[in-house]
């Protein structure tokens, strides 16, 4: 469910794991449309995945469906990405960063996911906006 | 995601390769795959990611928890080919330090020689 002009996408998911894969197809099409490199595509792939992934396994515990709005827009060699969800208040960037340097029994398992998107993505927001998660992406490409 | 088990007798090992995208949807797969190989007692593994064209931290996860058990077992775990996609997720999260990481199947075979 998405609608895409030339410098942006709008698309609507539900929390469901599936649907980040069909998202991810929305966003290589995209990043085509716009001339940009495969490899910010995989990038901008990746920061969403693990950012969804978080949001659809523990923000919703009352078992319905539930909608998360995503815009991605490009403007002057930036993406920007709204994602936007009804989840319990969470914000993700709050996470400790993991030690890298730890041995390989010494690394906890997990963790990853939110150092990755830092990683990846130039600058990060969180912010709670009338009962909703809104988590703002941008990224120089 | 694909994964297919072949058991190399000559010396012994397993080695698992993996095709396709892993990630939140379909890491669990795997987990039960790699987590029963290792308790049949096969604790000499490859897992080849020629094929593999994307990871995300749920399957770094599995991949973390798979070579704690070996290790703890006095095994080892060997992964091979990396797309660029896949390494740079591997630099980024300092598992390439971590893990025992060779070009080709062939050369994950042969740190097994020794």
């Amino acid at each position: 469910m998405s609608e895409t002009g030339r410098d942006n996408l709008k698309a609507v998911i539900v929390n469901d794991l599936a649907e980040i894969g069909r998202l991810s197809e929305a966003i290589d099409v995209f990043i085509a449309q716009n001339g940009l490199d495969r490899k910010a595509a995989f990038e901008i792939n990746l920061a969403m995945d693990e950012l969804l992934t978080n949001t659809i396994s523990y923000g919703y515990d009352d078992g319905q469906e539930h909608r998360i709005g995503i815009e991605v827009a490009l403007s002057d060699g930036v993406i920007t990405i709204e994602v936007e969800d009804d989840g319990r208040a969470f914000n993700p960037f709050e996470a400790r960063e993991p030690d890298l340097d730890a041995g390989l029994l010494e690394r906890p398992i997990g963790g990853l996911g939110v150092h990755l998107v830092r990683q990846l993505i130039d600058e990060v927001d969180y912010r709670r906006t009338d009962g909703r998660n809104i988590v703002t992406l941008k990224k120089h490409v | 995601m694909l994964i297919e088990v072949i058991e190399e007798q000559s010396i012994p090992l397993t080695i698992v390769g993996l095709n396709g995208r892993m990630d939140s949807s379909n890491s669990r797969e795997f987990e039960e795959k790699i987590v029963g190989l290792i308790q049949n007692g096969k604790t000499k593994m490859i897992v080849d990611c020629a094929q593999l064209q994307y990871i995300s931290s749920a399957g770094l996860r599995v991949f973390l928890m798979a070579a704690k058990q070996l290790t703890m077992a006095k095994g080892k775990l060997v992964l091979s080919s990396l797309n660029d996609d896949v390494r740079q997720v591997f630099n980024l999260t300092g598992f390439s330090s971590i893990f025992e990481i060779r070009d080709s199947r062939e050369d994950a075979m042969k740190s097994y020689d020794a």
